[in-house]
Order: C-alpha cells, then structure tokens, then sequence
C-alpha cells in the first residue's frame, strides 16, 4: 500500500492518494494511477514500486523533465524514498508516506471542548454580562450619591464609558484573533473584558471602600489592590490570549503573567513617583461606610496615641531627605 | 484664611480713597515739623537687580541709628539672605542703609541699625494711654510722601492672640511701621495694619521698646533661631491658654462637643437646611482671626475648628455613609509651601474615648526650618448612628509636638453625648 501526497513549498497538502496496489504510475495522462495536471510532468513520468522496507523505488519512464530528490537539482534516473521523505516531477512535488509512519498526538481543542468555551461563546452569557454590569455600575452610582440621583448622569459618567471600552478592547483582541486564527471570537472576547469589568467594579466600587472603612493599613490595603489588578490583568490576557493563539497553556499563562507584571510594575512606579511628591494636603482614608460595615475593633484613646508615636519616624525621615536635597 | 485677606487688601484699598476732615485739638502741623526728620521709608530692594520689592515706613527711637519698622516690611531680607537690601530715605530725601538687628515676629517688629545719627528720636510712651485720646499716625502711604493721619485711641483688642491696639483712624499700605504718636510726641503704637473704614491697629509701643532695651543688653543673634524661639515661645502660651480654658463643651445635636477655648477664637455657624436635599447639616466654626506672618506664602500661629452636625430622615444607611465620607474628606485650608514643612503623616483609627465611638484621622507635618514646630491636623466623625453623627476638624498650626498632642488628646476625650 502506498500513500503519497501533493504538497506545496510549505509542506501543506495538496492532494492526499491511498493507493492498494504495490505499483503505481504517475504522469499527466488520464491512463495513470495518480494523475498530475502540471505541463511540466510527462503524459507517463514515473513508475513507482513498493519495497519489503515500508520504502518505495521510483523508476524515470524517460521522462523530459525527469525526476529529483527533494532538495537536489542532480536529475537522476531511479529515487529510494522512506516514508515521509519527498521528490520532485516537473514543478510537483511528492511526499510519500507508508501506511505505518507514526503520526503526532492529537492536540486537544479547547475551542469547541470544554465548557468554558461553551459559556465563552454564549450570547446570552454576554448579554447577561452586559446588563449586570449595567446594574452594579447603576448600584454603586445610587448608593454613593446622596443628593437627588440623575439618570442622565449615569449614563454620561458610568454607562457610556463602559459601552466605549466593551467595543475597544474586545474589538481589538478580535482583530488579533482574525489574524492569527482566522476568526474573530468577538463574542468571547467581549464576555471576557465584561467579566474583567465586573470584577474591578465590584472591588473598586464596594469591596475596597469596605477595607479602607475598616482597615486603616495603608501599605497592606495598596497591596491587596495591587494583588487584585494583578490576578485580573493576569487572567484577562490569558483567556484573551487563547483565543488568538494554539500555543500550549503553560506558554500562554507565562506571556499573560508578564505583561501583567509589566503594567502593574509600571503602575506601582507612578503611584510610588506621586507617593513621594510633596502635597500641602493630608492623606487619609475618608471612606466611610455604615457603622455596621465596621470589621476592626476600635482602640482606646490612650492605644490611639501609642500609635500616633510611630508618625515621628515618618515625619524624621522627611526631615532628613529634605535636608539631603538641600 | 485666603478669603479674610482679601476682604482685608480690598477694604484697604477702598480705604485709601477716604478723605479725613476732622477738627484738629491735636496740632498736627507742629507735630509733623517737629517730628518728621525721625521718620523714614523704608525700602527694601533686590541687590542683584536694584529693584523695589516693598516699601514701609520706620522711626528713629535712638539717637545711635536704631529704627523700628514693621517685620512684614523688612521680612525678603530675613527669608531670602544675600538677595534683599534695606535702604532709609530719609526726611530731605537721602538714601542710607540699614542692617537688620532684631525682631519681634509675634508682633511684627523689627529694629533696624543705621550709621546715621538721627537729629530727632522718638520716645515710647510709657504707661497706659486713654480710651478716646487722639493720636496722629504718621507714614508714607502708597510711596506718596509722609502724611499724618489723625485718630484715636480705642482700645486693645480682646479678641487676639496677638496684642493691638485699636486705632480709628486711616491706616493704609506703606504707612506700615510708622509710628502712632500722642499728643506730647510719645509712640504709642506702631502702624501694622487695617480693616479699613477707619478701623486701624498698632502694635503696642512697650514691643517697640523692648526690642530697643534688648538690643542694648545682648549681642546680636541669628535672626532664624530668633524667630524659632519666638515662635516655639508663642505656641507655648496660646497652647497654655487653651488648656487653661478648662476645655468647655456645647451642645450639638444629640453630642457635647468642644466649645472655643477663650475670646481669641471667633465662632460662626451656619444651617443648611435646603428643602431639596434629603439631609440637614448644622456647621459651626471657630478660629483665631490673625496668625503670624512670615513672609507672603507662609503664616503660621493659627487655630481653627469645625463642627458638623450631619443628619438625614430619607437617605438609607449606605448613601448616608456617602454623604457622611465626602464631609469627612473636608479639610480647612492646610496650604504650605514645600521649602517650609514637610508632607503630613497620619495615623487613622476607630477610637471610643469611653462615651464615643468615633473614626479618627490624626496627621501632623514638621516646619522645616524652624525645630520643634508642627501643624496638626485632627479630623473625627462619630460612628454612632446609622444617618446621625458629628464630625470635627482641628486644624493648629506652629505647635510644638507634646502641646499638639496633649490637645489632640483632651479634644477626642471631650466628645460625649449630651446629658
């Protein structure tokens, strides 16, 4: 049994033959086993002959434009091919395989096989996405105002801005999709920047504010905030990095991990930059929340005071790059 | 307090284009002639560029060169050293320098030394002066050439940490740190400044005299650790004051909270009782009414407190805490220059004073140039009620750390509910 492939310059297959019999002709002829429509090929060009070895021996039949090994521009009369090598007749080219020759593990298709991709890919997903975002943001936009509480205002601060970044940044990570996978995915890419939104809005808007209310540690507080935008920037480029990318997961988490550093990073070093500025203004946490919201014990007036003790080492060291600046 | 002094440079200018018409018992004429060649403009100019910066005027108390001038006149020359220049014109119009030799900041004083030797010097009045005496004030107003501008006496000020004198009668820019003299030629004051529409201040002559008498025991000092210990000895007596006050309460609301600490902290209040809004805030607010002047971007001395009664029958709990965190993130004005304090640090807690519950943000910043002076600020709110609490600010500036604190202390201790 003999397989042979038509194949381009990249190696992609053409035409693919299954052949049982242990002879074959090839040419351009409609008489032939395999007919090939190349000008450069001969009516009748080569004759090929199974070997004992899974191998094949490919005989010249006086071709005009003869026969070659892949790679060799030495015209020669008789080829031994193993399974998996190719030749070349006329501008053709050939890659014979034996009905033996291994073939690679299958890959597994996360596109159309787990539930994720499922839910990914799901319109009412998305819209459920799109109006629960428009809930939460209309919530925290009712319960942080306490004067007369304006549609219109929601709409123009909260909602439009929203509206903006769900066609941005989905519509570019489709482009990207469209260019290396031939699809778009606009749909999960959306679903994933509206979990993304969900997620920043329900920390930044209810449970940061709860932490500053209740916690007054500043650094501790800042880092969690950092941790969080970490792990959401994180995940948000893997998942939209696998739709436009059949590399393996690991690899994919790894390029996501990076750039999520690198934006992190680069955020801590602004906020660090106007965090050592000078500001005539006192900084402390005026988030306040209803008493019940409370998850710190309250300390007496003389604890209070201890703890004012630790502000001269601050203020000290203000002092003394001040003095080194000078 | 930006808003005070601007009501105060335009009631200063509107003042300027006053006309004075009174009936002379005090001769004003003979005063002038046989005073004004012991008084002097002072001009304080840029050494590099030749330039004017201010102009004040000033009085020759010694017959060995020594003059009193306001310090706000002179104060380039103390703040930037090397840059600034004082220069005298005097009474024909020659132009002399001065050297700086002392200062009162607290009253803003300076005493100034010259080589000249002056053929009239002033004397200070010594002992009380009369509610209702006249006194001629002398200076240089607006660069015009020395005008007398007659008054009277009225008064000291109650109100103020910082002594004056209440003088009826035109004070206007450049007359500063002429001098206010009575009918036998004494100073009994020295012009510094004005409401205008006639309401005038001096500062009282026994200042004047004491940086004279000073000047003659002790050797001359660095300027800066003067003001230092002028300041640290200023924070040290109104901080006194206050805890001499016996820290009284009033009421606000359902809450004792604490009341001012003395006739030299001024209190306002103010209802906003608005239809429309769901809520009602009841405000009140107590501060000195001077500070102490440094130079143009950096005053100090001052004390300011506020109380905030914000309540709501409508809004829920969580929209209350909205309201309630946007009024705790209201500071009084906290401005400072980089060059002059640091940046503020603050501790921030729920504190309970054993009647309260409150959420507290204590911060402080040091002065930089001057040791051992610190701005507090302290800002509370009760954690009481779901839609009910009090919130207060407590703004010091130019105090000390341990008097800071021992304030900040009574003043959380003092919040209470009402009997």
């Amino acid at each position: 049994m003999i397989i042979l492939e038509q194949i381009d310059h990249l190696g992609r297959v053409k035409e693919r033959y299954r052949l049982d019999s242990n002879r074959v002709r090839v040419g351009r002829g409609f008489d032939n086993d395999i007919i090939i429509n190349d000008p450069f090929v001969c009516a009748h060009h080569v004759e090929i002959e199974a070997r004992e070895n899974n191998g094949i021996t490919v005989h010249d039949l006086d071709s005009v434009n003869g026969i070659f090994a892949y790679g060799n521009n030495k015209r020669t009369e008789k080829l031994q091919l193993n399974s998996g090598e190719r030749m070349r007749i006329g501008h053709t080219l050939l890659r014979y395989y034996s009905i033996h020759h291994p073939v690679a593990e299958s890959r597994q298709d996360r596109l159309s096989t787990d539930l994720f991709n499922d839910l990914l890919n799901s319109s009412v997903v998305l819209w459920s996405g799109y109006l629960l975002l428009a809930l939460l943001s209309a919530l925290s936009s009712y319960l942080g105002s306490y004067s007369e509480f304006e549609m219109l205002e929601l709409f123009r601060a909260q909602l439009l801005p929203y509206a903006f970044v769900l066609l941005v940044w989905p519509g570019f990570w489709a482009l990207l999709s469209r260019i290396t996978t031939h699809s778009f995915y606009f749909r999960a890419h959306s679903i994933i920047a509206t979990v993304i939104l969900l997620s920043s809005l329900l920390y930044d808007e209810f449970a940061e504010p709860i932490l500053r209310f209740s916690f007054s540690l500043d650094d501790s507080l800042e880092l969690i905030s950092y941790l969080i935008s970490f792990s959401l920037m994180g995940i948000a480029f893997y998942a939209h990095l696998r739709f436009c990318s059949a590399q393996s997961s690991k690899r994919l988490a790894l390029y996501a991990i990076s750039f999520a550093v690198v934006i992190v990073s680069l955020a801590y070093m602004e906020d660090y930059d106007s965090g050592q500025e000078y500001s005539s203004y006192p900084e402390y946490h005026a988030a306040m929340m209803p008493p019940a919201f409370q998850m710190t014990e309250e300390v007496s007036v003389d604890e209070f005071f201890a703890r004012v003790e630790s502000l001269d080492s601050v203020l000290q060291r203000e002092i003394d790059r001040h003095n080194e600046e000078q | 307090m930006p808003l005070r002094r601007s009501v105060l440079l335009l009631l200063f200018l509107l003042s300027s284009y006053s006309i004075h018409a009174t009936a002379a018992a005090l001769d004003t004429r003979s005063m002038f002639q046989r005073v004004s060649k012991a008084i002097v403009q002072v001009k304080i100019s840029n050494i590099q560029s030749g330039e004017k910066s201010s102009i004040g005027s000033g009085f020759f108390v010694s017959n060995d060169g020594f003059l009193i001038t306001n310090y706000h006149v002179i104060s380039s020359v103390v703040r930037e050293p090397g840059e600034y220049q004082i220069q005298l014109i005097l009474s024909e119009g020659e132009i002399e320098k001065a050297e700086l030799v002392d200062i009162d900041l607290i009253h803003d004083l300076a005493l100034l030394k010259s080589s000249v030797t002056p053929p009239v010097a002033l004397r200070f009045h010594q002992g009380a002066v009369e509610k209702g005496s006249e006194l001629a004030s002398i200076g240089n107003p607006h660069d015009l050439g020395m005008t007398v501008v007659k008054g009277s006496y009225s008064g000291t000020l109650s109100d103020s940490l910082y002594e004056r004198i209440h003088f009826t009668g035109a004070i206007n820019p450049g007359m500063s740190g002429g001098p206010a003299l009575n009918v036998a030629n004494e100073v009994v004051g020295i012009n510094v400044a004005t409401a205008g529409n006639e309401v005038g201040f001096l500062v009282p002559a026994s200042y004047g005299d004491r940086l004279l008498q000073r000047a003659r025991i002790e050797q001359s000092r660095d300027i800066d650790a003067i003001m230092n210990e002028q300041l640290l000895e200023n924070q040290q007596r109104f901080s006194q004051a206050i805890f001499d006050s016996g820290f009284p309460l009033t009421e606000m609301g359902e809450f004792m909270v604490p009341d001012r600490w003395g006739e030299f902290i001024r209190c306002w209040g103010d209802s906003d009782n608005d239809e429309k809004m769901p809520y009602q805030i009841v405000t009140k607010q107590c501060s000195t009414e001077d500070d102490i002047y440094i130079d143009q971007d950096y005053s100090t001395g001052e004390i300011a407190i506020e109380h905030r009664l914000i309540s709501s029958d409508e809004l829920s709990a969580y929209r209350f805490s909205s309201l309630y965190g946007s009024y705790y993130a209201d500071l009084p004005s906290t401005y400072a220059d980089e060059e002059d304090v640091t940046s503020f640090a603050c501790q921030s807690n729920f504190v309970h004073n054993g009647k309260l519950k409150m959420k507290i943000a204590l911060c402080l910043r040091r002065h930089i140039k001057f040791e051992g002076l610190y701005d507090l600020v302290l800002k509370g709110a009760t954690m009481e009620r779901d839609s009910y609490g009090v919130q207060t600010s407590l703004l010091v500036t130019g105090i000390a750390r341990d008097n800071a604190l021992k304030l900040a202390r009574k003043y959380i201790n003092s919040f209470g509910w009402k009997e």
